[in-house]
């Protein structure tokens, strides 16, 4: 437990995750025709423990949340902080890194409990990765 | 002006009464920490949602029999010379309303949840180093919402049946109902757990049916009680023998032919009088009086009697004690 309703962590498990990326540097960036920043190279490394490919899609925060709802997307990263305006079309990370009031968190779909503790654990304990990349990006 | 009597309670019930006000501060004060236990747990879950607003409900019966009662006990005056027993119901009617509004609010945000198929969403925690999932704190919270209150709630029926006291029973009553509370949202929180969406929404609209039922349960007693429904006891809807007992009593005096009696609730107490037809028309104010005295001395709940006596009886009245 917890198990995903709609069974996501199975599915990009040695398959794909449908990320959707909004430019937002230095957390994201697509400037040069690939992911990069402080999200992708957590999300690159969290890719990695489940032998899943990441498949891109970069656009707006608004048109990346609705695919989130539709479960056309699995996560959406570009500078997130929890107290976004979309929190209620997404489940949202615990935040990874704090400054003063900013809380910086990755958006997943909503429900997708097991799904959604991954993340939580994953981040939890790449907390001092997150801040040598945004030191390295800044 | 003639006011009704001062008292409320003889020495058993005022005892009762001292328990129960203890009871019911230890009630709010378990509550209270029950509500923010379960706060720092809610995650997404309408079902948890729904078990903490009822939680917060609790409060209200509590808060409403400590004010109430005292308050019941005030003195009769010249502005309130029937005194201030129906503070009672009145408040009664409160805590019924609120309960209705929020169980029927309640439901149609479940019923939503579940049109609009929403995926609840409860995450990880971070506690002692390690990330677990928020859904097993819920299940500790949710027990100590439901056990204390089985206990408390079972402590306080005696006393409300001691005290005829309808909002002490009705907080006794759910008290010993909560653990369908907490087993309907446990089984939501395990419901997620195990990948079911729609167990929450499902566990949500059970609570909430369980409080909309209780809210129109009470409200309805309550505008019976405030429309002057024969009394009636307090953990069944059989009509109090009490005044039927009153009219034996008047009629077994040898001085009248025949009586009726009606009579009403006024919160803990009863009011009423007797209308009775005298056998010879020389009976002296004396008698009249040791008759009434007779009556009220009964029963301690018979609090403010008046004896009438009129050249005959009505006969249409046929539903009034005694004919």
């Amino acid at each position: 437990m917890p198990y995903d309703p709609e069974g996501t962590l199975y599915r990009v498990q040695r398959g794909v995750i449908r990320a959707g990326i909004s430019i937002n540097p230095p957390w994201t960036d697509f400037s040069n025709g690939k992911a990069e920043g402080v999200e992708p190279q957590l999300l690159n490394k969290f890719a990695k423990q489940f032998n899943a490919r990441i498949e891109w899609t970069v656009d707006s925060e608004s048109n990346l949340f609705r695919g989130l709802k539709h479960r056309q997307l699995d996560v959406i990263i570009g500078g997130i902080t929890n107290s976004t305006p979309w929190s209620k079309q997404a489940a949202l990370t615990r935040p990874y890194l704090t400054f003063g009031s900013e809380e910086h968190v990755i958006a997943v779909s909503q429900g997708e409990n097991r799904w959604l503790l991954e993340f939580d654990r994953f981040l939890q304990s790449h907390g001092m990765d997150a801040m040598r990349y945004f030191e390295e990006e800044k | 002006m003639k006011t009704s009597p001062a008292f409320e309670f003889p020495p058993e019930q005022d005892e009762a009464l001292h328990r129960a006000r203890r009871l019911e501060w230890v009630s709010i004060i378990y509550l209270i920490s029950v509500a923010a236990v379960m706060y720092f747990v809610l995650g997404s879950s309408q079902a948890m949602k729904t078990a903490w607003i009822d939680d917060i409900l609790s409060l209200i019966a509590p808060i409403v029999f400590l004010t109430a009662t005292r308050i019941a006990i005030w003195e009769p005056d010249e502005r309130f010379p029937y005194g201030y027993h129906r503070i009672v119901s009145i408040a009664f009617l409160c805590a019924a309303l609120a309960l209705t509004v929020m169980g029927g609010w309640l439901l149609s945000s479940a019923l939503i949840q579940l049109f609009k198929a929403e995926h609840p969403t409860i995450g990880g925690i971070y506690l002692f180093g390690y990330t677990f999932w928020l859904g097993w704190l819920m299940i500790p919270a949710l027990i100590y919402s439901a056990v204390p209150a089985m206990f408390l709630g079972r402590a306080k029926l005696p006393l409300a049946r001691k005290m005829h006291d309808k909002v002490l029973f009705a907080d006794a009553n759910m008290n010993k109902a909560d653990w369908l509370t907490a087993l309907a949202a446990l089984i939501g929180v395990l419901g997620i757990g195990l990948g079911y969406w729609w167990a929450d929404a499902v566990a949500s609209a059970l609570i909430s049916l369980d409080i909309l039922h209780d809210g129109i349960r009470h409200l309805r007693e309550v505008v019976c009680d405030l429309m002057h429904e024969a009394p009636r006891t307090v953990e069944s809807s059989d009509i109090d023998p009490l005044p039927g007992q009153i009219a034996a009593y008047l009629r077994d005096l040898p001085w009248i032919e025949d009586v009726q009696v009606r009579m009403r609730e006024e919160g803990h107490v009863y009011f009423g009088e007797a209308f009775v037809v005298l056998r010879n028309k020389n009976v002296l104010p004396d008698q009249l009086g040791q008759a009434t005295q007779g009556c009220i001395s009964l029963d301690w709940r018979v609090h403010d009697f008046v004896l009438v006596p009129v050249p005959s009886l009505d006969v249409q009245n046929s539903f009034v004690s005694g004919t």
